[in-house]
């Protein structure tokens, strides 16, 4: 099933045990979050990849429709976009207690070739805090291109 | 040129264009078609003539046959004279025994009124032992032809084996040529030719000459050009190889009739061209008045008549045009009064911008004795959703606030007003009930109730922070505002930043049950923070890359050694460097404080 907003598609699907919400476009003012209809599923799994953006109208929006699964067992995210990670450390409420981090990207930068990139991390790649290392074709180590301290504040506030 | 002429001379031009192909078509192949048949009526004529000079001469020869069997059989010969009479009145001969080179008469007929001249011995030589005007047969027979114009003569002679007798027969036939001139103007001469010189024996009317004989290919129709005019010719020699049967017509005679056709059919073409000429000009009347009418319309409304409507009465594709140009009126109508009513709301944001200034300056330095304070304020619009201000509460504490609404614009103005107007207050507030307005997260809390009264849609992330210049403390609620970030003159690399991450609260207005705690951090001389709105770290450029937070700490480091304005306003401009020419579509304030050494 589909949802189609302004800027942004939200396409609903069953893998039996889970339901599944496939997010792709900007989530502003005009995700009309009320119009989705959730689930009775025990785990929701909200898949980010293909959010470009949140604007600060998005995120109230957000938090109105995370707030309609505090009955879910478990809220599963994946492929979470920096964009969501800056605003799942800063914005209180953005996350539930009930939400699981399944994997999310981060900044990385190649100085060798002057390139910024994500990098696709699941959550047992980060140990106290610490980005995991990659690597580049010169074979020297990515930056990481945010504050660790700050990045990965999310993961102690939820389950991962 | 106007619509109408160029209709008309479309019209003109197809017309004529489409009847001048069309007769030259039928002109060509009516030139090819009559010049085929009559081609086909000269050699056919030829081909009759010599058919009908042979049938001519073959009838002698039959009737000579039997003319030499009466004189020579004796049964017949005594009953010569009445078969003789029977014979046809075309018909006469002479029949001679030859002796000693002399020729004796021995009968004839008609007895009387022969007009056929005795022949001598010299004639016969010349008949049997030279060529004549007709081939010689096997068995002694030569035949000749005189032509006059209402009569051909028919000569047999025949000259029997034995040398002893001689038969001259003559039939006297109509003319082979019925007229000079038939066929639409085909003409029949017949010449005698020998090795130099023809002689014409009939018809007079085509001046030609053996040299010009010569050139002819014999038995089929060609074209020549004889003293100067064109002729289809067909040449047919007789048998005889002496007689020339030419058939002719001169071109000239075909193309006049031609002409006539021709001039026939263009003015056909001239009364049908006016034809289409008259009716163009009715049709494009008809088609172009009601487009003038529309013109006319038009002009109207571009001089602001837009309450007119137009009416052509019509039931055709007009009739679209017609609806089309009068819900063009009506849309026009309608876009204007939103024109109108955007002009009316940006001069209200306008105003509001103006009063924002009034209370939340762009660029602003404060100095408190333990701090140094500068803020710069960019909306996006002419009014924005982000706050700031910093003032003293008493002689040893200092407030600090920033804080930035949903969205911008008009409703992010009036959330930011109402926060301004708590602030005006605060030191009212902070008198009668200290415990409670002199700490931050009882500050959040007030501040949530205040906004949540605005309906719950428009939110505010804030962060307060009360420095106390005694122990260098700063107290702080943050409601998921961005984490200010803290630096000093030692700091060298990005992991070395600090941040004041430990307070986390929900957003202003979201709850009324919201609950606010706010946590310590101690500071020293030369520490630096940089508090910020988020419009600077999530602005992008034509890469589509964020400007960042670690790209923000580094230039924090860059600018360690500087005070407060430089360090706000280098910020900035880095910013800038690094958006490129994208204008940042949220708004952006700094406020850089530095606690004194």
């Amino acid at each position: 099933m589909e949802y189609n907003f302004e800027e942004l598609l939200v396409v609903k699907e069953n893998d039996g045990e889970s339901t599944i919400f496939h997010f792709s476009g900007v989530i502003n003012e005009e995700f009309l979050q009320q119009q989705i209809e959730i689930p009775i599923s025990p785990n929701i799994v909200l898949d980010l990849d293909k959010v470009k953006l949140i604007n600060s109208c998005g995120i109230r929006e957000w938090i109105r429709f995370i707030q309609r699964m505090d009955q879910q067992e478990k809220i599963i995210y994946r492929q979470i976009p920096k964009v969501f990670i800056n605003q799942m450390n800063i914005v209180k409420g953005f996350v539930t207690k009930n939400s699981l981090v399944e994997s999310f990207y981060a900044p990385y930068f190649d100085e060798d070739n002057d390139l910024e990139m994500d990098k696709l991390i699941f959550t047992d790649q980060v140990v106290d805090s610490q980005a995991p290392v990659f690597m580049n074709e010169q074979g020297n180590e990515l930056e990481f291109d945010a504050f660790e301290s700050t990045y990965f504040k999310f993961l102690k506030e939820i389950g991962s | 040129m106007k619509l109408k002429n160029k209709l008309l001379l479309s019209i003109l031009i197809l017309i004529l264009l489409s009847l001048g192909s069309l007769s030259y078509f039928f002109y060509k192949t009516l030139i090819s078609d009559k010049i085929t048949y009559l081609l086909e009526v000269n050699q056919n004529t030829s081909k009759q003539l010599v058919s009908d000079l042979n049938g001519q001469i073959q009838q002698s020869m039959d009737m000579a046959k039997v003319i030499l069997n009466s004189e020579q059989n004796p049964y017949v010969n005594q009953h010569k004279t009445q078969f003789y009479l029977s014979l046809p009145k075309n018909y006469s001969f002479k029949y001679y025994e030859i002796q000693d080179k002399n020729l004796n008469l021995i009968s004839s007929h008609p007895i009387q009124n022969n007009s056929l001249r005795n022949l001598n011995y010299q004639q016969i030589n010349n008949l049997f032992l030279k060529e004549h005007d007709v081939k010689e047969e096997e068995n002694r027979i030569a035949s000749s032809f005189t032509f006059k114009k209402d009569k051909t003569i028919v000569n047999v002679y025949f000259y029997d084996q034995g040398g002893r007798y001689i038969l001259h027969l003559s039939k006297l036939s109509p003319s082979v040529i019925k007229s000079e001139q038939s066929f639409s103007g085909l003409s029949i001469n017949l010449y005698n030719q020998n090795s130099q010189s023809i002689t014409p024996l009939l018809g007079q009317n085509l001046k030609i000459t053996a040299k010009d004989i010569n050139k002819l290919k014999h038995f089929s129709t060609q074209k020549e050009k004889i003293k100067g005019k064109s002729y289809y010719l067909t040449s047919t020699p007789y048998p005889n190889g002496r007689l020339i049967i030419l058939t002719f017509f001169k071109e000239s005679i075909i193309f006049d009739a031609f002409s006539s056709i021709l001039i026939k059919v263009l003015g056909i073409i001239i009364l049908i061209a006016a034809f289409g000429v008259f009716s163009s000009t009715i049709l494009a009347k008809s088609f172009l008045a009601p487009i003038y009418e529309i013109i006319d319309h038009t002009d109207k409304i571009a001089r602001g008549q837009l309450d007119l409507r137009i009416n052509l009465k019509r039931n055709d594709e007009l009739k679209i045009l017609e609806n089309s140009v009068n819900s063009m009126s009506e849309k026009l109508i309608l876009y204007l009064e939103s024109v109108k009513e955007k002009a009316s709301i940006d001069k209200e944001i306008e105003i509001t911008g103006q009063i924002q200034q009034k209370f939340f300056h762009q660029n602003q330095k404060l100095t408190f004795p333990s701090l140094e304070a500068y803020g710069s304020y960019f909306p996006a619009s002419k009014c924005g959703g982000d706050w700031w201000a910093a003032r003293r509460i008493d002689e040893h504490k200092s407030l600090i606030m920033i804080g930035d609404a949903t969205g911008h614009g008009l409703p992010a103005a009036f959330v930011t007003a109402t926060i301004h107007c708590f602030f005006i207050l605060y030191k009212e507030l902070e008198t009668l009930k200290k415990e409670k307005y002199s700490n931050p997260a009882s500050i959040m809390a007030f501040l949530n109730q205040v906004i949540h009264t605005l309906g719950g849609d428009i939110l505010l992330t804030f962060f307060i922070g009360i420095f106390d210049e005694r122990d260098k403390s700063l107290k702080y609620c943050n409601a998921s505002h961005n984490f200010p970030i803290v630096y000093n003159q030692e700091t060298e690399k990005t992991k070395q930043l600090k941040f004041l991450d430990d307070s986390f609260n929900p957003r202003l207005g979201e709850s009324k049950q919201s609950k606010y705690s706010s946590t310590d951090v101690t500071l020293s001389p030369g520490d630096s923070i940089l508090f910020y709105t988020d419009g600077i770290t999530e602005g992008r450029n034509a890469n589509d890359q964020e400007f960042g937070e670690r790209r923000l700490g580094k230039i924090l480091i860059e600018n360690k050694l500087n005070d407060v304005q430089t360090v706000a306003t280098n910020v900035y401009d880095s910013a800038l460097v690094f958006y490129n020419g994208i204008i940042p579509d949220d708004d952006i304030t700094l406020l850089s404080v530095q606690v004194k050494s």
